[in-house]
């Protein structure tokens, strides 16, 4: 009979293992951006980068199980073209990615500001990849979502590169693995937010309070070796 | 691990989803509102002017005392916008048709007649505050040991409480998340060991109502909704846990 503790285990090899498998995909692609920016002699144009959409699309269509957009962020000011240059590509039931339009004007009341955001900020500071969330995407797909991110080191500055997880498909991945409806266990996030749960009254993105997490029976790291690129807990109550 | 499940058939992934004919109307309704639905020659209605006729079918409907699980009796020449207006709003409601021959034009224009022994509800009524009929209901619910029956009762009664509300946004409402729980019901196990719950959650709402207790009416209410959330939440854990669920 397996125990409360093995089956968090489990859970969070599978986990892990389906995360990390899209992480290193995006991880080539940012190599690809670096090895991009290098080759070309002064500051690359945005053309330089147009093998991205293909990338992009491909990386998308590869993990449609998990995500369901990814793109890219430049660096602030490295781009000739644009001070600001963001894009994002979303997948549709049929065809290809459909390319996100994200409002980059400073004047503006819906400008979304992507070098303010925890996805943006947070691997350009730590240099490492990180997956950040759940959050609702006010300005960009406005659902709750994770985002995975990965810095891509450039002469010119750091471009982060992302994928949006879907916490529809991620429960799914979850509840599978756990296989268990009792005791409560909650996926949470580094923000404390419910990322998923086997629990009926505990939703997604709730947001627990230090009492709560006090009563926890058990409390696993999802990535033992790297909490910080994937810093999720299992917790079982 | 996780179980995956491919599709055996080459670009059976490009299939629609699958969907119930009511849904299918509401999103080419919202996608094409104006694009022309169906025309007998003497009226002509677009997909927007055809869910609106369907909605109020479907509350003149339930104002019949028909409802989800019933089986209407369709007596309208073919050949009509009625005739489909009539099928559609009783799928609508979470009803069945059944055609019935005809001859000739009835004396009265289109008739639908539900099926069954039992003699027709009166439903709430207009303007009535849930009363006799709403304990009625509450009793047949209690009483009926049918596990579909007692479901179509649950449902009964949501609508009837939101027709007692006279709040057409409210009851337009509740006649669509019922239908669309309907299809739900079939494949998901009943709320075993808690039907008395139910019954008790109901009787709480209507005493409230009954004794003009605003704030008990609408704690008793917010009580029974969020029971019935949870009870769909567990269906929706139970049956996502399943291997072959992986998508």
């Amino acid at each position: 009979m397996e125990t409360v503790k093995e089956a968090l285990e489990r859970t969070a090899v599978t986990l892990s293992t389906s995360i990390n498998r899209v992480f290193a995909d995006l991880e080539k692609i940012a190599g690809a951006v670096t090895a991009a920016a290098e080759a070309v002699p002064g500051v690359p144009r945005r053309s330089e980068f147009l093998f991205l959409k293909q990338e992009l699309a491909d990386f998308i269509r590869l993990h449609s199980d998990l995500i369901v957009g990814a793109g890219i962020a430049y660096a602030p000011g490295s781009l000739p073209e644009a001070p600001h240059w963001l894009e994002w590509w979303r997948a549709q039931p049929k065809g290809g990615p459909r390319f996100v339009t994200h409002d980059l004007n400073p004047d503006s009341l819906n400008y979304y500001d992507y070098t303010g955001r925890e996805w943006f900020t947070l691997p350009s500071s730590t240099g490492g990849p990180v997956a950040v969330g759940p959050y609702v995407d006010f300005g960009g797909i406005n659902v709750n979502i994770i985002t995975l991110c990965v810095p891509a080191q450039t002469a010119q500055g750091m471009h982060v590169l992302g994928c949006d997880l879907t916490l529809a498909n991620l429960e799914g991945v979850f509840l599978r693995a756990l296989q268990l409806r009792e005791p409560a266990v909650i996926l949470l996030g580094p923000n404390g937010r419910v990322v998923a749960s086997n629990n009926a009254r505990i939703a997604t993105g709730t947001l627990l309070r230090d009492e709560d997490l006090s009563r926890a029976e058990t409390s696993l790291d999802v990535s033992h070796g790297n909490p910080t690129r994937l810093p999720w807990k299992l917790i079982s109550f | 691990m996780v179980t995956t499940q491919r599709p055996q058939l080459a670009r059976a992934a490009d299939a629609a989803p699958p969907r119930i004919l009511i849904q299918i109307l509401q999103e080419t309704a919202k996608r094409f509102p104006d694009s022309s639905a169906l025309d007998d020659g003497r009226t002509s209605l677009s997909y927007g002017e055809l869910l609106r006729d369907v909605r109020a079918y479907g509350r003149r409907l339930h104002q019949a005392g028909i409802g989800a699980g019933d089986k209407v009796g369709v007596r309208i020449p073919s050949g009509t916008n009625e005739l489909y207006l009539a099928i559609l709003a009783i799928l609508y409601v979470g009803a069945a048709y059944v055609p019935a021959w005809c001859s000739k034009r009835p004396a009265s224009p289109g008739s639908c007649v539900p099926l069954r022994s039992s003699p027709p509800r009166s439903g709430s009524g207009p303007s009535r505050l849930p009363g006799r009929q709403h304990r009625q209901m509450i009793n047949r619910h209690r009483d009926t040991a049918d596990e579909r029956a007692r479901r179509r009762m649950d449902s009964r009664f949501h609508v009837a409480i939101s027709i007692a509300s006279q709040s057409s946004r409210l009851t337009s409402a509740a006649l669509q998340l019922e239908a669309e729980l309907m299809t739900l019901w079939w494949g998901i196990p009943g709320h075993s060991g808690s039907e008395s719950v139910l019954v008790d959650q109901h009787k709480a709402i209507v005493d409230a109502i009954r004794d003009r207790d605003a704030d008990a009416a609408a704690r008793a209410a917010e009580h029974h909704s969020r029971s019935e959330m949870e009870f769909l939440i567990e269906q929706h854990l139970r049956l996502t846990m399943r291997p072959e669920e992986g998508a």
